[in-house]
């Protein structure tokens, strides 16, 4: 990873106070605090909406596709997930629901108030299912 | 008529008056705005029910952020589509304290009987999706957030790759 890639507030952790700081960084953190501040950031987005999409997946959506795939329609469960939150991590969610990385910058909005529905869909000219988005952006009414 | 394929709804809160002016709002708990929450009752009539995209008998799982504003915005959205058996922690209790439970319910808890009776399933609070950490970004908007940046010489801000100091 190039240095010139990575933004000022991660240059300052990693380098300034390790090397030019030392004593200023003892008065107020340790070394492994820092590098706990260093991993925060979008990666600490990813990792815990990583553990929560494969919460969904194990205990839910799995179970209830291979019901699906087992021929038996009129036994299907319910599976449904509902998650209500907020406007940047939920487009950080549905970035990793369809496996793109939260760096890239999830090119989809939801309004407040606004629902939006993530599935599966199955990849032509096979049985395998993919994720899927789509946004119903729009799908909010005044009374 | 069997379930659709399986599906996650994602849901964001109604308005804030921070969501209104732009202001980052990640820990910070505000509540919902008067029109915020009329909206989300409309939401909750058109597209919560027995014949509507969201239907009680296909949900699995319910998980909603700790912050009041998504609490609510999910309890209003499930009363106004009929849903009274998901329980949503928090959301009964903000509504007693601003004298909007009938009688009969409020006398159960004065009985000291279970609140939760009668709820076959409770909508999980998890940390796992809170609002991004905005860190030193909390309450102010973009503009400011590029201004500062710009008085102390830093680059344009991208969220998504830069995340933000001191926080996410």
């Amino acid at each position: 990873m190039s240095w010139w890639g990575v933004s000022l507030d991660f240059f300052c952790y990693l380098l300034i106070p390790h090397h030019f700081h030392s004593n200023f960084l003892s008065a107020t953190n340790d070394n492994g605090r820092l590098l706990t501040n260093t991993n925060r950031s979008p990666q600490q987005i990813t990792t815990r909406l990583d553990r929560l999409i494969k919460e969904i997946r194990t205990n839910v959506h799995e179970p209830a596709l291979a019901q699906i795939a087992s021929g038996k329609p009129e036994k299907a469960l319910p599976s449904d997930v509902i998650v209500v939150a907020h406007g940047h991590i939920l487009r950080a969610f549905a970035a990793r629901w369809v496996g793109r990385a939260v760096h890239d910058n999830p090119s989809l909005l939801l309004e407040a108030g606004g629902i939006g529905t993530l599935r599966y869909v199955k990849r032509v000219g096979s049985g395998e299912m993919v994720w899927s988005e789509h946004v119903y952006n729009k799908l909010t009414f005044c009374a | 008529m069997p379930p659709p394929q399986p599906r996650v709804f994602i849901i964001r809160h109604g308005e804030t008056e921070w969501s209104l002016n732009g202001r980052h709002t990640g820990t910070t708990d505000i509540p919902l705005t008067p029109a915020g929450e009329k909206r989300i009752l409309a939401t909750g009539r058109a597209l919560v029910g027995p014949d509507r995209l969201i239907v009680r008998d296909n949900i699995a799982a319910v998980y909603v952020s700790p912050r009041t504003r998504a609490r609510r915005t999910l309890g209003m959205l499930l009363e106004a589509g009929g849903i009274g058996d998901i329980e949503v922690p928090g959301f009964e209790r903000a509504r007693k304290e601003q004298g909007k439970v009938d009688d009969e319910r409020e006398a159960k808890v004065e009985l000291g009987e279970d609140s939760r009776e009668g709820k076959d399933m409770v909508a999980k609070v998890t940390e796992d999706i809170v609002e991004w950490d905005y860190g030193e970004y909390e309450g102010i908007t973009s503009k400011e957030i590029k201004q500062m940046r710009k008085e102390k010489g830093e680059k344009e801000w991208d969220i998504w790759s830069d995340g933000c100091p001191g926080g996410e």
